[in-house]
């Protein structure tokens, strides 16, 4: 049986016409299964863990990228697929495994099942990016070398999947399981016409990082949020997701 | 790992580069990569790649570099020694011996210490075959 999770904000009458058009679309389709609408005291971890406990043939979560990051920071490694029907706004993750709003029930009925790299802070995992701040990072490489930046941005990308890693270098070896350490600095070149600014951009390829500095905070995929974080390494093949033919990788 | 352009000197496509340390970035320790690497901020241990190595007129390395190939631009404190290809630009200041295959030296660079090019070792390797060969027969 398949599991569907819904987020909170689609008990909003204006999305009453879009969720009962995608249910009579997955009931026509043969794919109905049990239904959890999450609430101000059903936290998504709680739901997650018990409806895992059940094995679902499918969790499909309903809603955007919010809760999808959400779920995939507590799914990572986990043997269920991850399914989803993207309803709200932002749904990037939703685009960039090619899905929409409109081909998902079909892309359900389809079910391609990938095994997706993720990055994994401690015991949370991401899918595209995890962003760390705090003053003075120093952070330690794949346990041979440290890094220090005061850079205005310091990101993880996890460039399998990121459409903004245009600037990575090309992927020549895909059992090469590694992440990317994005360190940003916007530099004002000053002149005496017009100041303009440019961005500096570090990438360091890596398999482990060690977060040495204190008071550190990593932003998972823009809305898990860790304090104190002490490792970002590679999970391989840490998430079994459902995917599109229009996919981005 | 690292195409013909570059060897000789070449312009490097930015998908070919694996690594990259910005001016503002400060790396310690054994700085091992495998690709092609670029360093434009500060350096201080041991720099080692099998790729291409570019040493930006910014960066300041203090540490033994070894690379396949190099264009260095910057300030290099320690021992460098290139498999192939070195060219060190006019911006360059380099104190410590350096050791490649081939040498290109612009005018205004600074460099204190030896300087020597040998075979590579790849060319020993093969030579080395060879000479096996011919005893063998």
């Amino acid at each position: 049986m398949h599991t569907y999770i819904y987020d909170t904000f689609l008990t909003d009458k204006k999305y009453f016409p879009i969720i009962n058009s995608i249910e009579a679309k997955i009931t026509e389709l043969g794919l109905s299964g049990r239904i959890c609408r999450l609430s101000p005291l059903r936290s998504l971890r709680d739901v997650i863990s018990q409806e895992l406990k059940r094995l679902p043939k499918t969790l499909i979560i309903v809603g955007n990228d919010s809760i999808v990051s959400q779920a995939i920071s507590i799914m990572g490694g986990n043997e269920v697929p991850l399914g989803i029907i993207p309803i709200g706004e932002p749904n990037n993750i939703a685009a960039r495994l090619g899905i929409n709003t409109e081909n998902c029930c079909s892309i359900l009925s389809a079910r391609r099942v990938v095994d997706i790299d993720l990055g994994a802070v401690d015991s949370k995992t991401f899918l595209k990016s995890a962003e760390i701040n705090g003053e003075q990072l120093r952070l330690m490489i794949d346990n041979n070398y440290y890094i220090e930046s005061s850079a205005s941005k310091v990101e993880v990308v996890n460039s399998f999947l990121n459409e903004e890693a245009g600037d990575l270098p090309a992927k020549s070896n895909e059992d090469k399981r590694q992440l990317h350490l994005v360190i940003t600095k916007e530099i004002i070149k000053k002149s005496l016409l017009k100041n303009s600014r440019e961005l500096e951009r570090s990438i360091i390829p890596f398999a482990d990082l060690q977060v040495v500095s204190d008071n550190a905070t990593i932003t998972l995929d823009g809305f898990v949020k860790i304090t104190n974080p002490h490792s970002i390494s590679v999970l391989p093949r840490g998430l079994k997701t459902i995917v599109g033919r229009e996919r981005g990788f | 790992m690292f195409n013909k352009n570059l060897s000789e000197g070449g312009v490097i496509d930015k998908k070919d580069i694996e690594t990259i340390i910005g001016a503002s970035v400060k790396v310690e320790g054994n700085f091992v990569c495998e690709g092609n690497m670029i360093i434009d901020g500060q350096v201080k241990g041991n720099v080692q790649t099998n790729g291409f190595l570019q040493i930006g007129r910014s960066a300041s390395v203090t540490a033994d570099v070894k690379a396949a190939n190099s264009r260095i631009g910057g300030e290099v404190r320690g021992s460098v020694k290139i498999d192939g290809y070195l060219e060190i630009n006019e911006t360059a200041k380099i104190y410590g011996d350096i050791e490649a295959t081939s040498l290109s030296i612009a005018r205004g660079a600074y460099i204190s210490g030896h300087c020597s090019t040998a075979e590579s070792s790849s060319t020993n390797n093969k030579k080395k075959s060879e000479a096996k060969d011919s005893s063998a027969n």
